[in-house]
């Protein structure tokens, strides 16, 4: 995969468009973060990516090529979906959670073959999960369950991974453990589209911003140029700006805080 | 970690235990089965009369052991095995674990097709072939009207299926309204109950026929489905169109739970109330979920025909027994489980 770029992406609920003239575009390896306040639009616009609902307007094109027309099959090849956070009716183990990453490439009649249990064993262990792999789903922490969704998709080998909010529910130190993960699947060559509320989290794992309010872009770029205190105060609607930290390592972090 | 805290089926080989148990205690229940009924026929004879398949002369033991006795234990054991597997893979489909065998009308089509082929004094092949075709409109008319909708489709198919059933139901009971109360009424109130009683080897091979494809079908299915229980969106984010898979999986849970009530009639809890314990006893995959179903619920179902024909001269609907054995034992496992979800 080259680049993924989507233009003008409209699209809502009952004839009403939620998310109103969306662009942006994506390389390999690269991270954009979906930032915005709730209600913003965010998973609507996901929900279009991973074409759950239609777009009455806008494309979205892998390698120049049109992706909206593709099958599913193809489709499973190039976008993998985390969800948010939810607590599944019936309840696999992380084995076979992970396992159903492999969905695209096990025919209906068929079950998971050597090829396939490869693939779930390697995941596991770049995710150093193997231990869990018997636990069942609904006993493992919340930081664990996002893990073993990220080794669904590792499974599912497509190259670009949407997440929508991956820390969202997550206690502290399993949001640095999800940073982590996010920044080594871009070390591996993943692209990764993820949503999140939390201004700051942009600044950790971000190439690319972009800032919605109201279904609408209020800045895109690149963190340190698409978010301050002017687009951030605009889009969350509580005067706040981004101030620079030292850190002990001698490097700047940055942070966000109410004015 | 204690091993006391690792649930049952997270414990190494305990899956094939279970199915070893199970086999024995289904070919027990089997034997056990030949021996109840008013007729005598203890268990050393039967072995005796098996060595007998073919004499030119039956005797009456052998012919109340073949041509009683013998439909009757393999059509209990199959249907409940059906309606099990059928429960299963409704309740997965539809995410959700109070879905019966029922959800799209089938029981209460195949009531209403019986009714109105007893109402019209056709023969029991007819009353069988009706309940069958009926039980199979119902849920085709539910699918139809839910895929008329283009989002929620597992809402909109709960919906229409109680729709569907409510209007079957209402005309089972104008029909019983109009039929004779003499002869036509009662018929109709005995297969609405659920019995085993009129079930021979001409109406157990009817019924055979659409079990077998159903359990193919489902069977082959069996790692499909589990995709399915994700829901819609995530099922489509894997590459597998949850439309089609459901519908594949409809056809083959349905199959099944026709052919069921169509050989016994109504016969509640059991597609309830199996599925959830097995999930409880193996979890939901259902490579492991499919044959303990067909064991355990063949079963259940068995033991509880031979309380239905053994407790007492006359014999007590099967429909209510399993109601009266199945809602408590539900409600104890429910208590006893504190709200832990499996």
């Amino acid at each position: 995969m080259k680049e993924l770029v989507a233009h003008g992406l409209r699209c809502g609920y009952h004839k009403h468009d939620v998310v109103k003239g969306i662009d942006f575009s994506l390389n390999p390896g690269e991270v954009l973060v979906v930032l915005g306040a709730n209600g913003s639009g965010k998973t609507t616009l996901f929900k279009a990516i991973m074409r759950f609902l239609p777009l009455s307007a806008g494309h979205i094109s892998v390698d120049g090529q049109d992706v909206l027309h593709m099958s599913l099959l193809e489709y499973s090849r190039i976008f993998s979906y985390i969800p948010q956070q939810h607590t599944p009716v019936f309840s696999y183990t992380v084995e076979e959670t992970a396992m159903m990453g492999r969905a695209s490439r096990v025919a209906t009649f068929s079950t998971p073959g050597k090829e396939d249990k490869a693939a779930v064993k390697k995941a596991l262990e770049t995710l150093k999960i193997t231990h869990l792999k018997d636990k069942y789903y609904t006993r493992i922490s919340g930081g664990e369950r996002k893990l073993a969704l990220i080794a669904r998709a590792l499974c599912q080998q497509s190259k670009i991974i949407v997440m929508d909010e991956p820390s969202s529910d997550l206690d502290y130190a399993n949001q640095q453990l999800m940073i982590n993960t996010i920044l080594s699947l871009k070390e591996y060559g993943y692209s990764i589209i993820l949503s999140t509320h939390a201004p700051e989290y942009p600044f950790s794992v971000a190439d690319k911003v972009l800032l919605l309010k109201n279904g609408q872009a209020v800045s895109y770029g690149a963190p340190g140029g698409a978010l301050n205190r002017g687009t951030l105060s605009h889009a969350f609607g509580v005067p706040m700006d981004v101030f620079e930290l030292d850190d002990q390592k001698g490097s700047t972090r940055k942070i966000c805080l109410p004015l | 970690m204690n091993n006391k805290h690792i649930p049952l089926y997270e414990r190494k080989n305990y899956f094939r235990f279970l199915l070893v148990g199970l086999v024995a205690a289904s070919a027990l229940s089997i034997l056990f089965s030949f021996t109840v009924g008013y007729y005598d026929l203890p268990a050393s004879r039967i072995f005796e009369l098996f060595g007998q398949i073919g004499t030119a002369q039956p005797t009456s033991d052998y012919i109340v052991l073949m041509r009683v006795r013998l439909p009757r234990i393999l059509s209990a054991f199959l249907i409940g095995a059906a309606l099990s597997v059928s429960g299963a893979s409704y309740q997965g489909m539809f995410k959700n674990p109070l879905v019966s065998p029922d959800i799209l009308g089938v029981a209460s089509g195949a009531g209403f097709g019986a009714s109105l082929a007893i109402f019209l004094g056709m023969s029991s092949v007819m009353v069988q072939t009706m309940a069958f075709i009926a039980g199979l409109g119902a849920a085709f008319l539910s699918f139809l009207i839910s895929s008329r909708v283009k989002y929620g489709q597992t809402v909109s198919l709960i919906l229409a299926g109680t729709m569907i059933g409510a209007l079957c139901m209402a005309a089972t009971t104008m029909l019983k309204y109009l039929a004779d109360t003499s002869d036509t009424l009662p018929a109709i109130t005995f297969w609405l109950m659920g019995s085993l009683v009129k079930v021979d080897m001409k109406s157990l091979l009817f019924s055979l026929v659409p079990m077998a494809v159903g359990f193919v079908l489902l069977f082959l299915m069996r790692w499909r489905l589990n995709v399915l229980t994700l829901g819609d969106e995530e099922a489509q984010s894997l590459g597998v169109n949850p439309r089609r898979t459901r519908f594949m999986a409809i056809v083959g849970a349905t199959l099944l739970s026709s052919a069921a009530v169509c050989l016994g009639g109504l016969i509640g809890w059991v597609g309830l109330m199996i599925p959830h314990i097995t999930r409880g006893l193996v979890g939901p995959q259902y490579k492991k979920t499919f044959p303990v179903c067909i064991l355990l619920g063949g079963c259940f179902l068995l033991l509880v025909d031979d309380l239905s024909r053994g407790v007492s001269a006359l014999e007590i609907p099967i429909g209510v027994l399993t109601a009266f054995v199945g809602a408590p034992f539900f409600i104890w496992l429910i208590l006893r489980r504190k709200g832990e979800q499996v």
